[in-house]
């Protein structure tokens, strides 16, 4: 994915190119906020990356001026303000995610992913598919090599949301907050729990497993390790 | 602090200048009263004597005339009454010379009566006199003369009292003034005094709360108040600075040294990958302290804003069982969620959430296998209260208040994982809902209410 980074802090915005770099993407950056949105108006990108504090121009406004001129690419917030109403704020302004400082990067990675898959028009199908899993959206029924499994209404949910990003890798915080609603890291492992039990109804009897751990970022449903 | 520069002080004095101003217009206005009056009363009198001498002029000839204002000079003397009579030019006829000499130069050339006043030189002293005259209809000046001397003593004599008791009052009000402001001055750096104290002895000492049930006794309360929270404050400041260099530091020296020793020597790419592996996670561990340091910081400095909104406890709480329920099952609890009120209230949905996941973690992680944890919803008096009940092993009762302090964790809880965080979010969240947290026994166990 073609991403560009709106950041002022060397040191962090060093660490994003070289770790996006690595994870296969082209990374632009661009240190002001003037500059940046002269770039973003200008290149052609996949997800954009802008911190809310930014000298010359701050990033809500960056935003504001990229949706005023019909570019709708999405854009992930990075803040270190972590109050409630900042990320409704951001979000209003048109952001499609938030992201508090400190945050890790993985989390980072997991998101700008995620925004890149949304950002491709979606395939309106009534069913999502990864090698012999089928999940029948309108039936609410999920089979795999024809055996019908079944699944508590947010379990659900949760293989709703690892389906449809396939592939990728979702975080704790990212399940949590898509398909739990909430914006808080809980003290403890709560989420394993819920996806080892999903794991229990998907993978176990069956050859090949699909719900992989990552160790340190989060979880993916895919069909190779 | 001078006197002069307080309130009181200034106030007393203002007040006392407002007095005398007051008094001093009174006591004026009744001055020229009674003075107008009297003069009024001797100009009466004037002008009937000069009727009863001209009823004379008007019957008999100019000799009468001339003959009847010598007696009544004479007669009229020991009464202060002076009379005289001059021709046209001024020149004097009869009766009181020296009257003649007097007017001769005031004359008004009609035949209306005139009224002067004048001080006689020469004969009595320090006599004042007020004079009526008139041209008669054959030219000649009828003077009337009444001396007024004790009237003017009199006038003076009022005028510097009242000048003296204008000082009076203006003395009077500078040392009632300088008394009350003493008074008050004096309770007020008693106050000072304590404050210093205080601050001295950094918050622990008190200001002494005065006996008499009056304003400074309220103002003392209240700073006393006030102070109590800034020594909680301050101790609360001290011990989660002291604790974060001790929670903090621990992680940190351990990611240090773990990475000191793996660069000792060259290693396995896989034992890099393990190392930085470990690493990643210790770190992940601070992240976690500091982002839930910082929940705290915001529930504590929290007001209510733009993401209050009605919140459906029910709804709430449900989902939050959906969350955990799973969690008990694997650690084979019995978890209940029951509720028996759908009350709303008007809150910061978030930071409720996690205070309650908060006590629900607690409860399952100090909840042995087999234990029950129940989740409730109730109310009372239309005041929703949220109870976390398990029958774990429950917090002695003298620990239940230090357990709401930063990084406080009891003995039994070390071997666990957790970073003492948990409750003091809780308090910081119920607090901003003007809430209130109970902890108790829940025989065995620990009982956790959120009353709202």
């Amino acid at each position: 994915m073609h991403i560009l980074i709106i950041e002022d802090d060397k040191d962090a915005a060093s660490y994003m190119v070289k770790g996006l770099t690595e994870s296969g993407h082209l990374v632009e950056h661009a240190a002001d906020g003037k500059s940046g949105l002269g770039q973003a108006l200008t290149g052609d990108f996949d997800i954009m990356v802008i911190d809310r504090m930014l000298p010359e121009r701050n990033g809500l406004s960056i935003i504001s001026a990229l949706r005023a001129a019909d570019i709708t690419t999405p854009v992930l917030i990075l803040s270190a303000l972590g109050e409630v109403d900042d990320r409704v704020e951001g979000l209003k302004a048109g952001g499609d995610d938030y992201l508090t400082k400190p945050y890790a990067f993985s989390e980072l990675l997991a998101r700008v992913e995620a925004l890149g898959r949304r950002s491709k028009p979606e395939v309106s199908s009534n069913k999502l598919e990864l090698a012999d899993l089928t999940m029948d959206l309108l039936r609410h029924k999920v089979t795999r090599g024809g055996k019908t499994i079944n699944l508590q209404p947010r379990e659900f949910r949760l293989l709703e949301y690892l389906l449809r990003h396939t592939g990728q890798v979702v975080s704790r915080t990212m399940l949590l907050e898509q398909v739990w609603d909430y914006n808080f890291d809980p003290q403890t492992n709560v989420i394993d729990v819920h996806i080892s039990r999903l794991r229990n109804k998907i993978d176990k009897g069956f050859e090949k497993n699909l719900l992989h751990t990552i160790r340190g970022a989060g979880y993916s449903l895919r069909e190779t390790h | 602090m001078k006197l002069i520069n307080t309130t009181v002080f200034r106030l007393s004095l203002s007040f006392a200048a407002i007095f005398v101003l007051i008094f001093t217009i009174a006591i004026t206005l009744v001055y020229y009263i009674t003075f107008a009056e009297i003069e009024t009363q001797t100009d009466l009198e004037l002008l009937h004597e000069m009727d009863e001498l001209e009823i004379h002029h008007h019957t008999q000839d100019n000799a009468q005339l001339m003959v009847r204002v010598n007696d009544r000079e004479r007669y009229g003397e020991h009464l202060g009454h002076f009379y005289a009579l001059l021709n046209g030019d001024g020149n004097y006829i009869s009766g009181n010379q020296n009257l003649a000499l007097l007017i001769k130069n005031a004359l008004e050339d009609d035949e209306k009566i005139h009224y002067t006043e004048t001080e006689a030189e020469g004969g009595k002293e320090d006599a004042i006199l007020r004079i009526a005259h008139k041209k008669l209809s054959n030219d000649m000046y009828l003077i009337v003369a009444q001396e007024s001397s004790s009237l003017y003593e009199l006038r003076e004599h009022t005028l510097s009292a009242i000048f003296y008791s204008v000082l009076v009052t203006l003395f009077l009000a500078l040392i009632i003034g300088t008394y009350m402001g003493r008074l008050v001055l004096d309770r007020i750096n008693k106050i000072n005094e304590g404050m210093d104290q205080s601050v001295a002895t950094n918050f622990k000492q008190l200001i002494n709360v005065p006996e008499t049930d009056d304003e400074f006794q309220a103002l003392t309360l209240k700073l006393n108040v006030m102070l109590e929270r800034i020594e909680r404050l301050l101790s609360g400041m001290r011990q989660v600075t002291d604790n974060i260099a001790h929670d903090l530091r621990s992680p940190l020296s351990r990611m240090r040294s773990r990475l000191e020793v793996t660069l000792l020597q060259s290693r396995s790419e896989e034992e890099y990958k393990n190392v930085m592996e470990q690493t990643v996670d210790d770190c992940d561990e601070l992240l976690n302290t500091f982002n839930s340091l910082l929940s705290i910081a915001q529930a504590e400095a929290g007001v209510r804003g733009k993401d209050w909104q009605t919140i459906n406890l029910e709804d709430l709480l449900i989902h939050l069982a959906e969350l955990y329920e799973v969690i008990a099952e694997e650690k084979g609890q019995k978890f209940i969620c029951s509720s028996s009120s759908s009350i709303e209230v008007i809150g910061n949905k978030g930071l409720l959430a996690q205070a309650v996941s908060n006590l629900i973690e607690n409860a399952i992680k100090y909840t042995p296998v087999g234990g029950k944890i129940t989740l409730e919803l109730d109310d009372i008096d239309n005041h929703p209260i949220i109870r976390v009940m398990d029958n774990g092993l429950g917090i002695a009762e003298q620990d239940r208040e230090r357990v709401l302090e930063r990084f406080q964790r009891l003995d039994g809880a070390r071997s666990s994982p957790g970073n003492g965080l948990g409750l003091s979010l809780v308090k910081a969240v119920m607090t901003l809902h003007d809430a209130k947290l109970v902890l108790s026994d829940n025989r065995p166990g620990l009982k956790v209410e959120l009353i709202f």
